[in-house]
């Protein structure tokens, strides 16, 4: 598959994405899913209803033809945290067959594993993103400085 | 610089190349086409189709129904029209413990004693439990005095239970066979040989209509959940993987999966 990476001449321009038009750079990974500052974490024997009501929408704009993202999840106590790491759904059909896919982690998921940098690009624009937190299994596990980072290039 | 790259091919990314019609519609909501080729119109929910019940599903208490608001606009026609080619049904369901074993009409393509078809569940009892349930098509081809059902099993799946229905209905020349899947698994096969076409814009009435017969006062209306439901018509030439076409949108619980999108390219 090709590799996107912008030529020297070529601007791309940072742009962030939103949830129901709200911009946000950041979320937080927490036990439950928050309006517009947290994404849930399943459990381990995850079903879809239970992941469509943890998940959440980043989505961007079509216009601003996304074709790569930076993305970086961040724990505080990586030895003690409730998150193992975050599943995420690009360009997916609708919420719930988001949601299989994330509870079953097949039909084209991404896995970020915590603070490691990560660089995803696409040969289509991007337009959504759904993730939801992986659980970790620690047992009083913690969702401390649980943040993933997003910035985007618009390729427009 | 980040430490992991990662490249994609987003499945969505077929969508746009899409060769062969596909109408993929979203009864989770409302009735919107969620993928396509060409221009297909949302459908128009009669009796407000009830979207609150469960989540995600369009729970029919026997009364509602969608109809196609432009019968034969381009993108809806190419999808729906048997003609002489192949068209794989698909929807995802959860029939309610009938009061009666009438047949619930899902899927109304054209009215009229030719050229029009149906895809139909049916209860063989009134129980709630047991496999008692059945899905087969009826077709009225070119000539034909009136629509006939074209079944080969039955009793092959629960009510009050989510089921993936399939049906492979071959009208080829050589073809001529309608093949029925619940949950991934071949279950019957009817034969329709000596039959002609059945071209939906020949139909006398082109009404499509989802969850209730496409006559003009509906009857035989579905009772039950409905998530998703889908045709992909495969034109004169049945894709050589159709086997894992049928696995796997069994697997994905009727998403269209790469399987069936890289055939439809």
């Amino acid at each position: 598959m090709q590799t996107i990476f912008p030529g020297s001449t070529v601007p791309n321009p940072y742009v962030c994405p939103n949830i129901n038009g709200t911009v946000l750079g950041s979320i937080a990974v927490a036990a439950v899913r928050a309006a517009l500052t947290a994404v849930g974490t399943m459990d381990s024997t995850p079903t879809e209803a239970e992941v469509a009501a943890l998940q959440q929408l980043l989505e961007f704009s079509a216009i601003d033809d996304v074709r790569s993202i930076n993305l970086l999840l961040v724990t505080a106590n990586p030895a003690t945290s409730a998150v193992l790491a975050v599943r995420g759904m690009v360009n997916g059909a609708d919420d719930y067959s988001d949601a299989a896919a994330l509870a079953a982690g097949t039909g084209g998921v991404i896995t970020i594993s915590p603070n490691i940098p990560y660089r995803l690009t696409s040969d289509v624009a991007i337009t959504r993103l759904m993730i939801c937190g992986f659980p970790s299994g620690v047992g009083g596990g913690n969702y401390e400085g649980c943040r993933l980072f997003l910035t985007s290039e618009s390729y427009a | 610089m980040p430490s992991r790259d990662e490249s994609i091919s987003p499945t969505s990314k077929l969508y746009d190349s899409l060769a062969k019609p596909l109408a993929w519609l979203n009864f989770a909501a409302d009735g919107a086409p969620t993928k396509k080729r060409g221009a297909i119109s949302a459908m128009t929910g009669t009796n407000t189709p009830d979207h609150a019940t469960r989540p995600g599903w369009w729970t029919n208490d026997g009364t509602e129904y969608y109809t196609a608001p432009t019968y034969l606009e381009p993108g809806l026609q190419e999808a729906f029209d048997l003609g002489e080619n192949v068209l794989l049904l698909f929807a995802q369901v959860n029939l309610a413990t009938g009061v009666d074993t009438a047949q619930d009409y899902l899927l109304s393509v054209g009215t009229g004693a030719s050229h029009n078809w149906s895809w139909v569940v049916q209860r063989a009892s009134t129980a709630s439990s047991g496999q008692i349930c059945t899905h087969y098509v009826n077709v009225g081809f070119a000539g034909d005095a009136s629509p006939v059902g074209y079944s080969g099993g039955a009793s092959a799946f629960n009510v009050n239970a989510d089921v993936n229905i399939l049906a492979l209905l071959d009208n080829r020349p050589t073809g001529k066979t309608v093949y029925q899947y619940a949950d991934g698994v071949l279950y019957g096969a009817a034969s329709f040989a000596g039959k002609g076409a059945c071209n939906y814009a020949s139909a006398p009435t082109q009404r499509l209509r989802v969850g209730a017969t496409a006559a003009g006062s509906p009857t035989n209306q579905y009772l039950g959940g409905l998530r998703r439901l889908g045709v992909a018509n495969f034109g004169a030439s049945m894709p050589r993987n159709i086997n894992q076409i049928v696995h796997s949108l069994h697997q994905s619980n009727c998403v269209p999966t790469l399987e069936l999108l890289r055939a439809m390219q």
